[in-house]
């Protein structure tokens, strides 16, 4: 059984300008042990989408139009009182945010910060909660774990944050771990030092006979790849394509998913021009119909332009909202592009 | 000649404050003695990390913070020895476009005011002729002229950052020091604006010095590569050959860093060949400053710094044992 499973979320902000459909019917899995990445743009409504699994969406301007997101033994994590939701956050779901410079208590010794959700949850004394707290900052390779519970945020670095605030969050040793730009702010070589622990913590989860799932949100495709089993791609509220990784960065099914590959400068690019999509995320308050990506969409069609967004599976696992996916293969070819 | 001849560059900041007692607390050498050459149209990638100077390199070549040693040889002048009056003028020679589009444009000023101000204060445009010029430099950078009476805030990222760089090319100049331009934008607009730089550079034989933390960035676009660390020059060479074979463990480590968009390759990845945290530049590790976090220092490395020796055609780097590694 999937450990979280979201139904046809809708997040609106009622704005003066409009009303802003930053999530717009959204819905997907999780198994226990699955790590997910889910990519997009800025404005595509990824940190959105977290952020009202979490209740943090702030209401109003925000609104939670429709939807369920049962988890474990099915709590709705939307629907259910709150007194409920509040038993499972920073307990059997936790969180971590992009920038570790504001997401700690600068008031607050890292000390007090980790063992609070322990604490708070009535899971173990404080004793115990010490310990546990030691233990889960040596988890995250910080050898002097016990000075560290003593030192104010201010007096670490940025990797060093950020391995606090994963060790806040893994405390409580949780059943899912959303990750919102967790190494955006980082270095890249902290940032490998990062991601590989964060899949080590997973493996010894595993070992240990229990089951860590991560929601882990990004932009950045490469750090996906490694990280990933599957992954969802957001654009304009909506979840354009979903597959393992390999299928969808291999086999990409959706012209958007396409042309931001093709758009990632990387290792093996050289020289020549980049290929670079024309034109703008669509703006969440505009209205529009039928496909967001249709206006910067080379094959974009007449049927594009009313063409509902509910994703269809092409092969087992491997599902697209585009209308044309079965006619890309052949249109990418007559667009003189190598197809491998 | 060199356009740029930068030799021995040294940006020292004092850090606020005395001890007890009186003692200066001490300085953060941000620049340590850098050497660096740029020829018209070439474009040289910077890369490093947060806090290695390089941003500080960026702007003390062209003056927006003065050197505390070394010098910087624009055509042969000497620009720390010009007069404020003499560098102002001098300036139309060399422009920044900085990172951030949404904090370096004036919120107030349409399209037009941004553009035409630099035209009329350098005195290069006659009154009636702005119009037209403004016009000219939207095209150049892609923008259409009908957004000429438009705020920044009308615009996307990627727009803004086109309407940064048209400013930066009204006076004509000849050497571009562009500071992370893409980090701030979306992986789809970034490669418009990386194109964007690769075109004009070899339209108008201009001189390019990209600062960025992204290798993959600047290996697209660069001919030559300088790698920073804690304040100097590392590794450098033609950008091709520093990625194929990096000799310094730094730049080694650094490359097998960037996460490529490959499942296949991504799972295959091995341990980082780096540890721990680049460390503070006000209290740089005596010798080698990589050497803490390197996988591959000796005894001697912590003794001696090691100065820029070539290792090949073009190329320098700063590592003792590159032979071996």
């Amino acid at each position: 059984m999937a450990l979280l499973t979201v139904e046809n979320l809708r997040t609106y902000f009622h704005t003066r300008g409009g009303v802003a459909r930053a999530v717009d019917g959204v819905s997907f899995a999780i198994e226990p042990g699955e790590t997910v990445g889910l990519v997009g743009e800025s404005g595509s409504g990824k940190s959105v989408l977290c952020y009202s699994l979490l209740g943090l969406i702030p209401m109003p301007p925000g609104r939670i139009e429709s939807g369920h997101a049962w988890f474990g033994d099915g709590v709705d994590l939307l629907n259910a009182p709150r007194r409920e939701v509040r038993r499972l956050l920073g307990n059997r779901v936790a969180m971590v945010f992009q920038d570790p410079m504001t997401a700690l208590n600068p008031y607050l010794r890292v000390g007090a910060q980790v063992v609070e959700s322990l604490i708070e949850h009535g899971l173990c004394g404080k004793a115990e909660a010490r310990r546990r707290a030691v233990e889960a900052l040596r988890a995250v390779a910080i050898r002097d774990a016990e000075a560290l519970m003593e030192a104010y945020p201010h007096q670490l670095s940025g990797g060093m944050r950020q391995r606090v605030m994963i060790a806040m969050a893994m405390v409580t040793e949780p059943d899912l771990l959303i990750a919102d730009e967790p190494t955006t702010a980082l270095d890249v070589s902290v940032q490998a030092q990062i991601l590989g622990q964060m899949r080590e913590l997973q493996s010894r989860r595993r070992e240990a006979g229990g089951a860590m799932s991560i929601l882990f949100i990004t932009h950045d495709l490469g750090v996906v790849a490694g990280l990933c089993q599957r992954v969802l791609v957001m654009y304009g509220g909506k979840i354009v394509e979903s597959g393992t990784a390999e299928a969808v960065y291999e086999a990409s099914a959706h012209p958007y998913t396409r042309a931001l590959l093709r758009a990632v400068p990387c290792r093996a690019t050289d020289g020549g021009e980049l290929y670079s999509i024309p034109g703008q995320p669509p703006d969440p308050a505009s209205d529009w119909e039928g496909c967001p990506f249709a206006p910067r969409c080379e094959f974009a069609a007449e049927v594009c332009l009313r063409a509902d967004m509910a994703l269809r599976e092409g092969t087992p696992g491997h599902a697209t909202a585009c209308v044309r996916a079965d006619e890309l293969e052949r249109l990418d070819r007559g667009a003189g592009r190598v197809v491998s | 000649m060199s356009l740029l001849e930068v030799r021995g560059l040294q940006t020292h900041f004092p850090l606020s404050g005395r001890w007890l007692f009186g003692a200066p607390r001490g300085v953060v050498r941000a620049v340590d003695g850098v050497d660096l050459d740029l020829d018209p149209g070439e474009i040289l990638g910077l890369v490093g990390e947060s806090g290695c100077g390089k941003s500080t390199l960026g702007r003390t070549i062209l003056q927006l913070e003065r050197p505390t040693g070394g010098r910087v040889l624009f055509e042969g002048q000497d620009l720390a020895a010009l007069s404020a009056a003499e560098l102002r003028r001098r300036r139309r020679d060399f422009q920044m476009v900085f990172q951030d589009p949404y904090s370096s444009l004036n919120p107030r000023r349409t399209v037009f005011e941004t553009l035409a101000e630099p035209l009329l204060a350098h005195g290069l445009v006659e009154r009636r002729r702005v119009p037209a010029a403004v016009v000219e430099l939207m095209e150049q950078v892609e923008l259409s002229p009908r957004f000429v009476r438009k705020y920044p805030h009308e615009f996307s990222g990627g727009q803004r950052q086109r309407i940064a760089i048209a400013r930066a090319l009204t006076v004509g100049p000849r050497l571009l020091v562009a500071d992370e331009p893409v980090s701030a934008l979306d992986v789809s607009v970034q490669a418009g604006i990386l194109n964007l730089f690769g075109r004009l550079c070899r339209e108008r034989n201009l001189a390019l010095l990209m600062v960025s933390h992204n290798l993959a960035v600047v290996r697209h676009l660069s001919h030559r590569i300088a790698v920073m660390y804690l304040g100097r020059i590392i590794e450098s060479g033609p950008a091709a050959e520093v990625f194929e074979s990096p000799r310094h463990p730094y730049t080694r480590a650094l490359i097998q860093a960037i996460p490529e968009p490959d499942p296949r390759r991504e799972r295959e990845r091995t341990a980082p060949e780096v540890r721990g945290e680049p460390p503070s530049p006000s209290a740089p590790p005596p010798g080698c400053a990589f050497h803490p976090r390197c996988l591959f220092a000796q005894a001697q490395c912590r003794q001696k710094r090691p100065e820029c020796e070539p290792c090949g055609t073009g190329r320098l780097v700063a590592c003792v044992r590159w032979r071996e590694i």
